[in-house]
């Protein structure tokens, strides 16, 4: 086992989920975050596109897989291809464009060019200075190892161990769902993206269960009647009831994902809001059955770093840029099968609830700062942070109505779920370690 | 109100009328007012000079190859920074009000520039099209500091002798922003 490997097996140890404990020094230090990139993003299955982005040959769209820049291209016959934007000849990105249409992609720095597939097809001089001896074969865009899609979404893996994107999402796809059988969901033109200077766990971890924070950080847009951005709840007063638990559900499964529901109150939810239309299609109603016909919206978090929400119907990635920067990146979902005046309804729903100049994300940019900061000391960093709501309390439910379940909403479980998987990553040697050790929902959280 | 004799591009072309002087100073003028009333947090007075059917829209920007520039920017019905009505602009000063605004309690200290006021049509007898570029600078706490550059493009609409904003579609200059968040108004 390499130095690194073992020095990522004692910083697992820094969360102590038993206890519900996690130490400050996952957030800011550099060797941490080299092993995340290595341990984490380098393996896990990581969001690159949406389908819908890139919907005719030769669209690309340039996207990135931890701090790896990566190009996502559909050939002629529509398959969907990714490598890396890197030459190797001398590591200049082929394309600086985000977005477009190609038939071929040429380095501005020696001209090596490259076919939709990553392949090398072109080298300047390959004969005379070459001596027609390079072995273009081998030296295409270094692909990304797997690529697959999942109603749309399109995911990557850098490891050709990795579980399939089936196997990976696994029971936590019932969540998604949530999200992507509201109809025919496609994205929007145009990525919103933005920098903080934040770890990228304190985002995953407001992500994945922060059911806690909203009546307090959130609490002027919920005063003046924006409340959780789905569009069809009335004056959302009730969501100030800071301390008290709600009706709905949170789930956790294998491989570090989650996500918490709150159920419709009668009393808030308008349902002669022109957005509450998918919840009257028979079709939507079989499709997702009575409980999750329950559930008002979700907050959730596919591991490492997408944060998934059902209410204003994005997906939120957040990359990493160091140990204490993100860069996000939004992409706003529409209901494709609506009428195009409630898709216009949908998308400014969503465009004034998240992206940085929204009701609530507004706040929480500032929030995820102040956790940074607060783990930089040393004398600080002995402190470990407190994780323990619900501790023990969380039975995990196995009723045949939905995959293993806590039926509470304000919890700490799906946060300490995030941290505890995190650790096994960081433990693992391999994916085949991961896929015979790691930590499925059982017992009580 | 001042006439415009002549269109945008023959305005460029000929000698400026007395008229279209005064127009451009009444412009400008306003524009200082603005961005006082916004440096000086006094949001409410600056809601006064929007008018009710106001459109306040800041598009998304992506980087694009030469010949694919029609891309660049998200319009309306797409993903945008800001997609705001009059209404929706009451709504996010009443939320400064609330005291629990904490993206902006402690306030920011903002800083409005706005310069290359060009007045560009007349839209009707009461309605101008104007662009100019800002600079909006903002500091927050003892040391963050964020900055933003871009274009503005107005629709300004006399009503009872008084400039108001109907339209604003606001081009940020940058593709990523660096910044956390965008809790000021342009």
């Amino acid at each position: 086992m390499s130095m690194n490997r073992a020095r990522a097996r004692e910083f697992a140890q820094l969360v102590d989920w038993e206890h519900g404990l996690v130490n400050r020094r996952i957030f800011v230090d550099e060797e941490i975050y080299r092993a995340e990139l290595e341990q984490i993003f380098a393996r896990c299955w990581l969001y690159l596109a949406h389908e819908s982005q890139i919907p005719n040959p030769g669209d690309f769209i340039s996207v990135y897989m931890g701090e790896e820049p990566v190009l996502v291209v559909r050939d002629r016959d529509g398959k969907i291809n990714a490598f890396i934007n890197s030459c190797p000849h001398r590591g200049n990105r082929v394309c600086r464009a985000d977005q477009g249409n190609v038939t071929s992609f040429v380095c501005p720095y020696h001209g090596w060019t490259f076919d939709r597939q990553g392949k090398l097809v072109g080298v300047p001089g390959f004969r005379e200075l070459y001596h027609g001896e390079l072995n273009r074969e081998q030296w295409g865009l270094p692909k990304v190892a797997q690529v697959a899609s999942y109603k749309g979404l399109i995911f990557g893996t850098f490891d050709p161990d990795a579980p399939s994107l089936e196997e990976y999402l696994g029971d936590y796809r019932w969540g998604l769902d949530l999200l992507l059988d509201q109809g025919d969901m496609v994205a929007v033109p145009g990525i919103i993206r933005w920098t903080m200077d934040a770890n990228w766990k304190f985002a995953a971890d407001n992500a994945i269960g922060d059911m806690y924070h909203g009546a307090v950080s959130h609490r002027s847009a919920i005063l003046v009647g924006h409340s959780g951005g789905t569009g069809t709840t009335r004056r959302g007063r009730d969501y100030l009831a800071q301390g008290r638990q709600r009706p709905g559900i949170s789930m956790v499964t294998e491989y570090g994902h989650g996500f918490n529901a709150d159920f419709i109150d009668d009393g808030l939810f308008n349902w002669d809001s022109p957005l509450a239309y998918w919840r009257k299609r028979p079709e939507v109603q079989a499709r997702l059955g009575p409980l999750r016909m329950k559930v008002n919206r979700s907050n959730q978090n596919i591991f490492p770093n997408l944060f998934v929400n059902s209410g204003s119907r994005e997906l939120m990635l957040r990359n990493p840029k160091g140990p204490t920067r993100i860069e996000i990146w939004k992409t706003t979902l529409v209901d494709r099968s609506a009428p195009p005046e409630i898709q216009r309804m949908q998308v400014r729903a969503s465009n004034r609830h998240f992206g940085p100049g929204g009701m609530f994300e507004q706040e929480d940019g500032e929030n995820w700062e102040q956790s940074t900061f607060g783990a930089r000391g040393v004398v600080t960093q002995r402190y470990n942070l407190n994780y323990t709501m619900g501790l023990g309390h969380g039975e995990i439910v196995n009723d045949g109505q939905s995959p293993p379940r806590i039926d509470s909403l304000t919890n700490e479980h799906c946060q300490l779920w995030f941290y505890r998987c995190w650790a096994e990553y960081m433990a693992a040697s391999s994916w085949q370690e991961l896929k015979e050790r790691h930590s499925r929902p059982e017992g009580r959280l | 109100m001042h006439t415009l004799d002549t269109t945008a591009s023959s305005r460029e072309s000929q000698q400026p009328t007395l008229n279209d002087i005064l127009l451009q100073y009444e412009i400008e003028q306003f524009y200082y007012h603005e961005a006082a009333l916004l440096d000086d947090r006094r949001f409410h007075e600056w809601l006064t000079l929007l008018t009710d059917d106001l459109e306040y829209f800041m598009p998304v920007r992506s980087t694009r190859a030469r010949g694919d520039e029609e891309h660049e920017f998200t319009k309306p019905g797409e993903a945008a920074f800001f997609d705001e009505t009059k209404q929706l602009m009451e709504e996010r000063v009443r939320k400064l009000d609330t005291g629990f605004s904490w993206a902006e309690d402690p306030p920011s200290r903002t800083r409005h520039f706005v310069s290359n006021v060009r007045i560009r049509e007349k839209l009707s007898d009461t309605e101008l099209r104007v662009t100019c570029n800002f600079f909006v600078y903002r500091t927050r706490l003892a040391q963050d500091e964020d900055w933003w550059v871009g274009r503005r493009e107005d629709t300004l609409r006399k009503v009872d002798g008084q400039w108001k904003i109907a339209k604003r579609y606001i081009f940020l200059d940058q593709v990523s922003l660096r910044s956390k968040n965008l809790s000021i108004f342009f």
